[in-house]
């Protein structure tokens, strides 16, 4: 790569956050590793919840460092007691719905829920309404007598085609 | 008038889907919006980056408008983002406090040592605890903390000429009354 577009990659890279290397501290011991229920909790709703980080990935897909990180507090959370429903609030407290992967069901995200089936509907309708106006358009007119002439000149052809 | 509005439908669609698109062109969906602004900042309480014997807490942020800068020494970001801060803290308009990030306090501090150190103090927190009640999610970020302790905006990423100038300092000089 031209020395240029080199620098002018870095340049527009260097802009973006960064979580390279964090150093390796002293920590106790997470409750994933010592409590078998709390990790298979943890595991269940790292399906439910997103990594922010890598956005389009569940924290449990996830293996950066912001992953690990949630894991171990929702971990510590659950060794104090907290249910699933209650860590979900913990972390929407903090982070906001976006963190959940399946966005909760209610009045702000109905247009999200319902909207793609209410469009359906609505679609559907829509062509149903029109094959009913050209079916009846189609039945209401009647023919002229041109059109009934050449019908039957052309129903006579055939049937001589058949016996012939 | 009736049968031309078989042709407006499709074009009225039209322009409303390309105004909402052309809004979507300006929108950055990776920034997560904070659920704390509008909210007391969360309360806590670390040792300083410094001196590991003194603490620095929410209650010292308290009586001022400050900013609260969430950094590391190994942030690419951070690097690009100090300078900027550096001079921000020469001009005096407000105190600028940092929330050191994971990070060890050796290298932390020879960043400051090395860089300058626009901070009127900072607080260690190593394992990012204090930064998971913030909702910190990546490094770094600035939160602009009013006299009560109440969150008022966050920078996601980098803060630069471009945010302080529009975004920041307006709101600064409003909160400092």
């Amino acid at each position: 790569m031209k020395l240029g577009l080199r620098v002018l990659l870095i340049a527009l890279l260097l802009p973006t956050m960064a979580w390279a290397n964090p150093p390796q501290r002293d920590l106790p011991p997470n409750p994933m590793d010592t409590d078998p229920a709390i990790r298979a909790r943890v595991l269940a709703m790292g399906h439910e919840l997103r990594c922010l980080v890598c956005q389009n990935q569940t924290l449990d897909a996830s293996p950066s460092d912001f992953a690990n990180d949630m894991r171990r507090e929702i971990a510590e959370q659950m060794a104090k007691g907290l249910s699933d429903q209650e860590v979900k609030k913990y972390l929407t407290d903090r982070y906001g719905d976006y963190i959940l992967y399946r966005p909760e069901v209610k009045s702000s995200t109905a247009l999200l829920w319902y909207g793609p089936f209410v469009l359906m509907l609505v679609g559907g309708g829509v062509v149903a309404l029109l094959a009913l106006r050209s079916r009846k358009r189609a039945n209401n007119t009647p023919l002229s007598t041109n059109e009934q002439q050449r019908i039957t000149s052309l129903l006579h052809a055939k049937q001589e085609e058949k016996q012939g | 008038m009736g049968k031309y509005l078989r042709f407006a439908i499709p074009l009225v669609i039209f322009v409303a889907m390309a105004v909402f698109l052309w809004r979507g062109l300006y929108l950055k969906p990776s920034e997560v919006p904070s659920p704390l602004i509008g909210k007391p900042a969360p309360d806590f309480l670390l040792p300083q980056l410094d001196d590991p014997q003194k603490q620095f807490g929410k209650r010292d942020l308290l009586g001022k408008v400050t900013l609260l800068n969430v950094w590391a020494s190994w942030c690419a970001s951070c690097k690009v983002e100090h300078p900027i801060l550096m001079d921000l803290s020469r001009a005096g308009l407000v105190q600028i406090y940092g929330l050191n990030y994971k990070d060890t306090r050796e290298e932390a501090n020879d960043v400051l040592t090395r860089a300058g150190n626009p901070y009127v103090v900072n607080a260690f927190d190593e394992f990012g605890k204090v930064g998971i009640d913030f909702g910190v999610y990546g490094v770094p970020e600035t939160y602009v903390i009013d006299k009560k302790g109440i969150i008022r905006y966050k920078v996601i990423g980098p803060v630069t000429y471009e945010n302080l100038q529009k975004d920041v300092l307006p709101l600064v000089k409003e909160l400092q009354g």
